[in-house]
């Protein structure tokens, strides 16, 4: 499966694979043994993967838009962060990406919700999502990798 | 399509995606198509909605030990405030999601319950809270 479709998964410092090919999902993570899944298993093994589930619903906070190294700077160390990207960071969770050929889905995971890290040149910007919205964007890179 | 739930005292429409076949309607509504089914049901209330949620989802956690709670909401629901819970969940079928919206209307527990199969999920969610939007209480 060394030319099938690929998805690299981070989830914090962790990273992991999985090739798609076949009807099939192998999950490749370190210094594990690969797992080989039905491929219909994908979006349910991303979401558990990074430990997708219910959080409070940020819908309703304004999007922000941040310069990339000041975010990444803040994700180092939340305690130093300041201005609107402090009150993100301080509940700061993890901060995961799931990245195919085609698409990419990275989220700051928060206690107060959600946040889909779009870029935008050398900005990123930061719009809060709920977890449907996130699992929708997950099924939907999984079902593209798996085609 | 339009389809009707009656019980006594209680009178509900909703309006289906263009795509399934309905199956029942009555005392309940079942309406399918390959991968997908909306089921609507309504029963006497013993808890308000956030509650017969909870209970809900535990009893799909004990009976589904592998799934997964994705999202717990408020939602409304034929015009009164409600819940929105979505799980995946592996069984015989293969990876399926289940979204269940729920609200207390005249003293019933009204349940709408959208199932698919999980790689469909984004493509059908749309339609199912279109469906779910449309519950309403009929004079």
């Amino acid at each position: 499966m060394s030319g099938a479709p690929a998805l690299r998964i981070e989830v914090g410092d962790a990273v992991a694979e999985a090739r798609v090919a076949d009807g099939v999902v192998v999950l490749r993570t370190p210094g594990e043994d690969d797992t080989t899944l039905p491929a219909d298993l994908l979006p349910g093994t991303l979401a558990e993967l990074v430990d997708l589930g219910p959080r409070p619903h940020a819908e309703g906070a304004a999007p922000l838009r941040v310069r990339a190294g000041d975010l990444a700077l803040a994700i180092a160390d939340p305690p130093a962060a300041r201005g609107p990207l402090a009150a993100v960071v301080g509940t700061l969770r993890t901060r995961w990406r799931v990245e195919s050929a085609r698409r990419v889905v990275e989220v700051l995971d928060t206690a107060e919700g959600l946040w889909l890290l779009m870029p935008s040149g050398p900005e990123v910007d930061l719009v809060p999502v709920t977890p449907t919205r996130v699992f929708r964007l997950l099924v939907a890179l999984g079902t593209s990798t798996a085609h | 399509m339009t389809a009707r739930l009656v019980r006594p005292g209680l009178a509900l429409a909703i309006d289906l995606p263009a795509a399934m076949e309905l199956e029942a309607s009555g005392e309940a509504v079942a309406a399918a198509r390959p991968g997908a089914r909306l089921d609507l049901t309504a029963a006497p209330a013993v808890a308000d909605a956030p509650v017969s949620t909870s209970r809900a989802v535990a009893a799909h956690l004990a009976r589904l030990p592998a799934a997964r709670v994705i999202d717990v909401a408020s939602a409304p629901l034929a015009g009164v405030g409600g819940t929105r819970v979505l799980l995946h969940h592996v069984g015989a079928s293969g990876a399926t999601c289940l979204e269940e919206w729920r609200g207390v209307v005249a003293g019933l527990l009204v349940t709408l319950s959208a199932q698919c199969a999980a790689p469909a999920y984004d493509a059908l969610a749309d339609e199912h809270a279109a469906a779910a939007a449309s519950l309403r209480v009929e004079p």
